[in-house]
């Protein structure tokens, strides 16, 4: 009996004949859609490229299902996917700097969704000079992260964004569990000193 | 500080249920421990990014794309493989064998070909090398070619001929012909008659001066026309003195005529 959580649907995907964006992939995609953009977005730093990386991946999800053997949870092969598409756009867009035009659209569109009005009674809602340090925090983390090599950024994202555990990173990743600790130990200690100064600023004002 | 233990105490605490004793112990650790906590807290806090819209539109593109492609691989493995035609091994045969012919006679063929540089080669470089800027700007002169005037320029250099100030030009050099004439000959002439063609002289070339210099910004090419005396001037250039002697030119210069007549009748 299979162990793996997706089993069902991916062995439905794989009985039917796969046109298009519906019936079983399309609860597959809807499944992972977040979790795939998530760390496309956090690995390549920005929307634009995020997007691509996550076409990309569903892409290659949608040719290679067919061959999925259940060596590994599906989950982490979806991540490797993605994290893989995510380095490879990165590092062919390496010397690329502008925003491009889907970028701006992005943050547009985002600008758009979010509420329109602000209630200073309501304790709900965020104060504006709070919610503008927690962007700007936000900012610099990102900045750390992407200034991580891929190795470790990929690490990073794994561990502390989508939680994973070691042995999920270390399977996603194809590499030991002793090399995911060593790994991770590198990322803190290069974050540390990125961040370091962000944070005293943060938390002591 | 005890280091190995503080480094198996960073080793373990990256795990979340690790034993935090050696910190109450070690300030360094302690601190090390608060800065990690904080970065965990905040890399965990980090907002999860949705998906967007647009993602599916996205995808359906991308699969059919890769649908399309598949199925132009399909139809490139479908093509059958060709049989190799009879004369290739022939052909490759006498291919092979005429290269390594060629190869046998290149030194020799290089050796014939080679070209000597020519002797002005040692004072171009010479030149280069002390002063590559002058070299190249001499380089470049020397590749512009050389313009034809166009066929306007005649014309309109033919036009600018024809301007009034020629017949001012004309006139003054006149002048001053006489003036030089009246003076040369004093004997001839009374001397209150060369006087006057002096002032007059003058009187014009202030006159004309402005024009000269406003309507002139470069040397005009002019005609000097020489006479023997005031009666064979141009009409024109008649009148134009005697309005600018107020008369008096004319009148000096009819009698200066008479009494040189009755002088020569005598």
């Amino acid at each position: 009996m299979n162990s793996d959580p997706d089993a069902k649907l991916i062995l439905a995907c794989q009985a039917s004949r796969m046109t298009g964006l519906d019936g079983p992939f399309r609860e597959l995609y809807e499944l992972y859609k977040d979790r795939v953009y998530n760390v496309c977005y956090r690995i390549s730093g920005n929307p634009s490229d995020a997007l691509d990386s996550a076409q990309e991946t569903f892409g290659i999800l949608f040719r290679k299902l067919g061959e999925f053997r259940f060596e590994s949870k599906f989950s982490s092969w979806v991540y490797r996917i993605a994290v893989n598409a995510s380095i490879d756009l990165r590092r062919r867009n390496h010397s690329r700097k502008l925003a491009s035009l889907d970028a701006i659209q992005e943050s547009r569109d985002s600008m758009a969704r979010a509420p329109g009005r602000f209630d200073p009674h309501d304790e709900r809602v965020e104060m504006p000079v709070h919610a503008a340090s927690r962007h700007e925090l936000e900012r610099e983390v990102q900045r750390a992260i992407s200034r991580l090599s891929p190795k470790l950024r990929a690490i990073t994202i794994l561990r502390y964004i989508e939680n994973l555990s070691y042995e999920q990173i270390a399977e996603t990743l194809q590499i030991s569990i002793g090399t995911v600790k060593s790994r991770l130990a590198r990322a803190h200690d290069m974050l540390d000193r990125e961040l370091t100064p962000v944070l005293d600023r943060y938390y002591l004002g | 500080m005890d280091s190995l233990n503080c480094r198996s105490f960073r080793e373990a605490a990256l795990e979340a249920d690790a034993p935090r004793e050696h910190a109450r112990e070690c300030s360094a650790c302690a601190q090390w421990l608060r800065r990690f906590e904080q970065r965990e807290g905040v890399l965990r806090s980090l907002p999860r990014q949705l998906a967007p819209e647009s993602l599916g539109g996205r995808v359906v593109a991308a699969i059919q794309a890769g649908e399309r492609q598949a199925r132009a691989v399909r139809a490139l493995q479908g093509l059958g493989r060709l049989e190799q035609p009879a004369q290739l091994e022939q052909r490759v045969q006498d291919e092979v064998a005429g290269e390594a012919a060629e190869k046998a006679n290149e030194p020799l063929q290089a050796l014939a070909g080679r070209q000597l540089a020519p002797a002005v080669l040692d004072r171009l470089v010479a030149e280069e090398l002390s002063d590559p800027s002058k070299a190249r700007v001499a380089r470049f002169a020397g590749s512009v070619p050389r313009l034809k005037a166009p066929a306007e320029l005649e014309q309109r250099v033919a036009e600018e001929l024809a301007r009034p100030c020629r017949l001012a030009l004309a006139l003054l050099g006149e002048l001053e012909q006489r003036v030089a004439e009246e003076l040369a000959r004093p004997a001839r002439r009374n001397s209150g008659s060369a006087w006057w063609i002096a002032a007059a002289a003058a009187l014009v070339l202030a006159t004309l001066a402005p024009i000269w210099i406003l309507g002139e910004s470069r040397v005009r090419p002019f005609r000097v026309e020489y006479t023997d005396s005031f009666a064979s001037m141009s009409p024109m250039s008649r009148g134009l003195l005697e309005s600018a002697s107020s008369g008096m030119f004319g009148r000096a210069a009819a009698e200066s005529d008479a009494s040189g007549a009755a002088r020569d009748s005598r």
